[in-house]
């Protein structure tokens, strides 16, 4: 009977090991452009609409998630081969990617919604986006796009692949609990705001409102947004890649005196606000405020306009040199195996 | 059949430790199984490299502790080569067909365009995103493969048959020799190869001594899958007893049924995308199924075992090992799930918590609590 050598198994293991230091040193050399990555809000971008034609305004609408309307603007310009997601992170975000479709899928927008923040999902109240797969139909980033002054419309392109409008706008709207495949429209009106300043970043408007006071609109009702903007039979129901976005055109809202134009004003009207949570939005973590976030009346709540970023959870944290403690736990382990290995082929 | 107790070695005859419980013996199959089950369900809900390293350091210790010299016991290692034969696979597959994904290029390649209707291209620059992507995906699969073949490397299969409740033998019977087909092909080969080489005048050749190798182990494969038939056969395996031709098809029925409802409803639980209406109820129905045709068919069946293995402490111990490893990682799924998917853009470090480390770690005691294996003695040292 061959008695096994432990050779191999040692062999296997330091190969396994091996193969898991591999990535480590890969990450090595690519190491500094993460942290220019990471540190990239800092620098990429400026708050608050583009106030010129070259830019792309890059809307972020994370009202569904409990945070702010973020516009940025990526100061452009928009050549050939320029992506919407080159768009987004040019203006600043950080996005992260799919595991298994890489940016295909847009998984998280400036960290959210982070790994552990429980998504009320249908089906699953405690939902949380792992980033693994696809996202569900009914919590993901929906991703429009408009012209100046025009509507939104809701991509038929990966955003990896759809290449911005000059001038135009870029929306993102986390689309959360929509039992009816709709997807969420992002929180302002694609429109610049002439030659002015940006919309002062602390200023609360409600985003709903619009909707009854600008005058020429065909769809009343369409505008506490999305939930009839992509008609519900639309296959909305997936986030970028799907085909045949709904023809949102018709809609005559190009007239475009909107309420983002000149700074707004506040409302006092608008009452379910969010606790404000000063300038920052999020710590990292903090669960969506559930009940809002179903149907439309994520979009009935107020949510504040800023340009500056909120801190994003998912920042990497952690440093190789964690890496390095958990690589070393690993190869502890497989010494560990091959000195039993030897001692037990080596027994008197 | 090692187990059988010829000449006995292991520390416990020289009272390195006290106590009769470190006499060397064999474990109840069962708990083996149970244990490698968690730790596989433990490296299914993670792709993080390090955690399945972990893993896979924890199957390999206790792997090489506590194995017998049995055929299915070599084995092992046939194991290990399929797992990083997975991992080099599913990178190659993101090298040809995930070329240009992320922003971290390894090597710059260039692509061939194909036709937009086909969705894909092939090559493309290399990044760190796809090749890390391919890495952490196979990883996990190779991790849930070696963990399976911890369980065939340890648990010794006839015992395991042995041990199954009566009702259930005859789909045992056909799952026991599904599950030992492998290991025997395994120590096959490595039997008609050891020969081979042994003969003078070895065909250098490589056609030709494959073929001098498989016929051997192909015939070798069926003598012993007719000795097995037979010597099962001899033992009443197989037997109805004097069942109605009908019992025995709606207890067939029933059994099949049942497995089904379970194969389906524990995929379910596992897979977090899958319908929920698919996981908890299709499960209970798939064993309340099950549990009604084992009642109906051990009706008809009596069987005796020649000294039947019991459950102990050791066995307490590895099986509770394993199942506290899986429910730790599932419920830190819950709990503390940041690190468990490490991601990929942007690229960042992966990271361990110290909930799932130590989940792991947990499955490692059977390496140590457990009495040492029996071993033959093999030859003049």
């Amino acid at each position: 009977m061959s008695r096994i050598r432990p050779g191999v198994l040692a062999g296997a293991v330091a190969a396994l090991a091996l193969a898991l230091a591999g990535p480590a040193f890969g990450h090595t050399w690519s190491a500094d452009t993460t942290a220019t990555l990471d540190h990239s809000p800092a620098s990429a971008g400026s708050a608050g609409y583009c106030t010129d034609a070259t830019g792309v305004t890059v809307v972020v609408d994370l009202s569904a998630l409990g945070g702010d309307v973020v516009v940025r603007c990526d100061p452009g310009p928009v050549g050939s081969g320029v992506t919407g997601i080159d768009a987004l992170q040019d203006a600043g975000f950080t996005v992260s990617g799919t595991q298994r479709y890489g940016l295909a899928f847009v998984c998280r927008v400036q960290g959210r919604p982070a790994a552990d923040e429980a998504l009320p999902i249908p089906g699953d109240p405690t939902y949380h986006e792992q980033c693994v797969d696809t996202p569900p139909q009914t919590a993901f980033w929906a991703y429009w796009y408009a012209p100046d002054g025009g509507n939104w419309t809701y991509s038929s392109e990966g955003a990896n692949t759809h290449q911005p409008i000059s001038g135009g706008f870029e929306g993102w709207a986390f689309s959360l609990g929509r039992s009816d495949g709709s997807a969420a429209q992002p929180g302002v009106d694609p429109t610049r705001p002439g030659q002015t300043q940006p919309p002062p970043p602390t200023t609360t408007v409600p985003t709903t409102a619009p909707a009854t006071t600008s005058p020429p609109r065909r769809h009343h009702t369409s505008h506490p947004p999305a939930t009839s903007q992509p008609p519900s039979t639309s296959p909305a129901t997936h986030p970028p890649l799907t085909t045949a976005a709904p023809a949102t055109t018709a809609s005559p809202l190009t007239a475009g005196p909107t309420l983002k134009g000149p700074p707004p004003q506040p409302r006092a009207t608008t009452h379910k606000h969010r606790p404000r949570r000063g300038h920052r939005a999020h710590p990292p973590g903090v669960a969506s405020s559930g009940g809002t976030g179903s149907g439309t009346a994520a979009t009935d709540a107020g949510a504040r306009v800023s340009g500056t970023l909120p801190d994003s959870p998912d920042s990497p944290s952690g440093s190789s040199r964690a890496t390095l403690v958990g690589l070393g736990i690993v190869v502890l382990l497989g010494l560990g195996a091959g000195l039993t290995a030897w001692r037990r082929s080596h027994r008197p | 059949m090692a187990t059988l107790a010829p000449p006995l070695t292991g520390p416990a005859g020289r009272g390195r430790r006290p106590g009769a419980s470190r006499l060397p013996r064999a474990l109840h199959p069962l708990c083996w199984w149970l244990w490698a089950l968690g730790l596989t369900v433990a490296a299914s809900r993670t792709t993080n490299p390090l955690l399945l390293g972990v893993v896979l350091g924890v199957v390999c210790w206790v792997v090489v502790a506590r194995r017998t010299d049995a055929p299915w016991a070599s084995a092992f290692r046939l194991y290990v080569v399929a797992g990083v034969v997975v991992v080099v696979l599913r990178v190659m597959v993101r090298v040809v067909f995930g070329g240009d994904q992320g922003t971290h290029v390894l090597v710059a390649v260039p692509a061939i365009p194909l036709p937009s209707s086909v969705g894909i291209q092939l090559f493309g620059d290399v990044t760190a995103e796809s090749l890390l992507g391919g890495l952490y995906d196979g990883l996990r699969l190779a991790t849930m493969l070696i963990g399976l073949g911890a369980a065939n490397a340890l648990a010794n299969p006839r015992r395991l048959l042995r041990s199954m409740p009566p009702a259930l033998h005859e789909v045992s019977t056909a799952v026991v020799v599904a599950l030992s087909v492998f290991p025997q092909l395994a120590e096959s080969i490595v039997r008609v190869t050891r020969a081979r080489k042994l003969r003078p005048g070895a065909d250098p050749n490589r056609v030709a001594a494959m073929r001098a190798v498989v016929i051997p182990v192909l015939e070798d494969a069926l003598d012993r899958s007719l000795l097995l038939a037979s010597s099962m056969d001899s033992r009443g395996y197989g037997r109805s007893g004097d069942r109605s031709r009908r019992t025995t098809r709606v207890v067939g029925t029933l059994l099949v049924v049942g497995l089904a409802g379970i194969c389906v409803g524990a995929y379910a639980v596992l897979d977090a995308s899958t319908p929920r209406y698919l996981a908890g109820p299709v499960l209970v129905a798939g064993i309340c199924i099950g549990v009604l045709g084992i009642r109906l068919s051990g009706q008809g069946v009596r069987r005796s075992a020649y000294r039947p293995d019991r459950w102990r402490a050791a066995e307490l111990v590895t099986a509770g090992s394993g199942l506290a490893t899986g429910l730790l990682l599932f419920a830190s799924a819950r709990v503390d799930p940041t690190n468990l998917y490490p991601s990929l853009t942007p690229l960042g470090w992966p990271q361990l918590s110290v909930l799932p480390v130590l989940a792991i770690l947990v499955g490692l005691i059977p390496a140590v609590a457990t009495p040492p294996p029996v071993t033959v003695e093999v030859g003049p040292r």
